[in-house]
């Protein structure tokens, strides 16, 4: 799986304002909202389910990462966003680092292969030191555009 | 004198697979012990305690992955994942 199939590249976001992890959740929701991604009225639920599935154990998995996610019923295919914080947000990641790079991930609770190989693509590529670096160097949503874009034609060899 | 080390054939039994908090259990899991243990799907061979190289296996539900120990408790390492992975742990959310 691609980039491309899952990352709704409007809802992209280069410089999150948000400081925490609800913030950084709701503003990543807003944004999907924003691009047509997810339905207004559904926007509440998301977030709290999101935020429930963080209550669990932080999806912060190191080196900087996040993937929040949940399943929820109001979509038909998965769909996600990348945002990234300049700052860095404090997310309990396991290795108690800031989390610079966000990938949020909703799915279909009947599609859990999906959101495997969502998963499955983004760990590959965050393994290149480069691809990680130019993204935590992105200036704007097209910076980050283009670098899915190339990750998804093999340019960082993952 | 030459390390212990183990390995075995194991296979994913969580419905879900491999997901992000299987992936941090296992991670969890295997830093407890004094060994070096590799996980082996498809040519990748990763860090067993890292969760991101984890989750870039992607392993699917009945998936077989090959687990690689060496180090004091290498033996210990490769049992206890066995028993984690066979558990069928959090099968009913990601």
């Amino acid at each position: 799986m691609k980039f491309a199939d899952f990352v709704s590249t409007e809802a992209i976001q280069a410089d999150l304002v948000a400081e925490d992890k609800d913030g950084v959740i709701r503003e990543m929701v807003q944004s999907l909202l924003d691009a047509g991604g997810v339905q207004e009225e559904e926007f509440e639920s998301i977030i709290k389910a999101i935020l429930k599935r963080e209550e669990l154990g932080s999806t912060g998995i190191g080196r900087g990462v996040a993937v929040p996610h949940t399943k929820h019923p109001s979509v038909d295919r998965l769909v996600g966003t990348v945002a990234v914080s300049r700052e860095g947000v404090d997310f309990q990641s396991l290795d108690g680092e800031k989390v610079h790079l966000f990938f949020l991930l909703i799915s279909p609770p009947d599609r859990p292969g999906d959101h495997l190989r969502a998963l499955e693509n983004i760990s590959r590529q965050l393994r290149n030191d480069t691809f990680c670096r130019f993204l935590k160097q992105s200036k704007s949503a097209d910076d980050i555009r283009q670098l899915l874009e190339e990750a998804d034609n093999n340019q960082f060899g993952a | 004198m030459d390390q212990p080390s183990a390995s075995r054939i194991l296979r994913v039994l969580n419905p879900e697979g491999l997901h992000a908090r299987a992936a941090m259990e296992v991670a969890k899991l295997l830093s407890g012990f004094e060994a070096k243990v590799y996980l082996v799907k498809g040519g990748n061979r990763v860090d067993g305690t890292d969760v991101l190289e984890i989750l870039s296996l992607g392993a699917m539900q009945y998936q077989e992955l090959i687990v690689e120990a060496c180090g004091a408790q290498a033996v210990e390492a490769v049992e206890a994942l066995a028993a984690l992975l066979e558990s069928s742990f959090f099968d009913e959310s990601m």
